[in-house]
């Protein structure tokens, strides 16, 4: 094999591959709040909403200098069960309460409360300075309303929170 | 010739084989997930209400028979339970009806029966006269017991005895709604 070639496609790696997997960022961590939502006891029938920490209940972060868009999305991989008995999944919700730094768009009205999906569900599209580096806060609080038929017990929901380059 | 033919397809198929490695690295989507986990406990609910708590059978000759609204029912209870378990509502008149002198209406006299009822469980639809004891009503289904509102309408009728002696009688009827059989 021709010399010349080996140090190009040594060159293409180093100009392009490596940069992404060693040195790009892309990241989405939970800064504040617990990663277990306590929405303590209720009644059937009861509504509440949490926000444990003034006016919000988890505040994520998203650093991105991939310099393409990104979406921020939340699913619901398991809807509140207690093993034999759920909890609708539109009777769980999440809001937007504030978003620091950020030049993109939430995807429902800022302090609207939207209900988590089975599927992964856009919350918010990044934009401007969001995919150059710039560090986003996005601050949610969340809603549970029991149904006024519902059987008593502990019950457990699984969200996972995806930061994502494809819409 | 051939030889320097053959070396530039050689030389193709490698770049394209690396191009092919390359690109997906390059141009493949950045994903990265957060997974939280949330709780409530829902608490048990076991509550009996009605929507009329007076009786009124108002002027009864003795020995004459009253029906309260005959067409239809008289009140009606709801109950509530969410624990998962049976439950069962029964009825009875706990003290004497007394009257003038100390004159005394058995509770026999007084009857009772579901008029009604939107439950899964089993109902006595037939007239039973009130005992001072605690006697059967409803017994819940599996479906009443994970928080169903249950409207149960009752009818109740006075079989006056024509013994019975002139004046104000005045009694109360008690309500159970129990898990115990």
């Amino acid at each position: 094999m021709p010399k010349g070639l080996l140090i190009f496609i040594a060159f293409l790696f180093i100009l392009f591959v490596l940069p992404k997997q060693a040195f790009a960022t892309f990241d989405i961590s939970l800064t504040e709040g617990s990663r277990a939502i306590d929405f303590g006891t209720m009644k059937m029938g009861e509504e509440k909403m949490i926000s444990g920490r003034g006016d919000y209940e988890q505040q994520f972060n998203f650093i991105s200098d991939n310099a393409r868009i990104w979406y921020f999305k939340a699913q619901l991989v398991m809807p509140f069960s207690n093993g034999t008995y759920s909890i609708p999944a539109e009777n769980f919700q999440w809001m937007v309460q504030e978003v620091k730094n950020g030049q993109g768009a939430v995807s429902a009205n800022i302090l609207m409360p939207s209900p988590f999906l089975s599927y992964p569900a856009l919350i918010y599209t990044s934009a401007g300075s969001d995919n150059t580096g710039t560090e986003v806060k996005i601050r949610l609080r969340y809603k549970l309303e029991i149904p006024k038929r519902q059987p008593a017990g502990s019950y457990t929901a699984q969200i996972r929170f995806i930061m994502v380059e494809e819409l | 010739m051939y030889n320097y033919k053959n070396r530039k397809i050689q030389l193709c198929l490698f770049i394209s084989i690396i191009l092919l490695v390359l690109i997906p690295l390059v141009c493949r989507a950045d994903q990265d997930s957060e997974d939280v986990f949330a709780s409530v406990f829902v608490l048990p609910s076991f509550l009996i209400d009605i929507d009329n708590n007076y009786l009124d059978f108002g002027l009864v000759k003795p020995g004459e028979s009253v029906t309260l609204k005959p067409a239809t029912y008289y009140n009606s209870l709801r109950c509530i339970s969410n624990k998962g378990t049976r439950y069962y509502l029964k009825i009875h008149i706990p003290d004497e009806i007394i009257g003038p002198k100390g004159s005394r209406i058995p509770s026999s006299s007084f009857k009772w029966k579901v008029y009604g009822l939107n439950g899964s469980g089993t109902a006595i639809t037939e007239w039973q006269e009130f005992s001072d004891k605690p006697v059967l009503v409803y017994t819940s289904g599996t479906e009443d017991e994970t928080g169903e509102e249950i409207i149960i309408r009752f009818q109740y009728k006075l079989d006056l005895p024509g013994s019975a002696r002139g004046g104000h009688y005045s009694l109360k009827v008690a309500y159970l709604l129990t898990e115990e059989e």
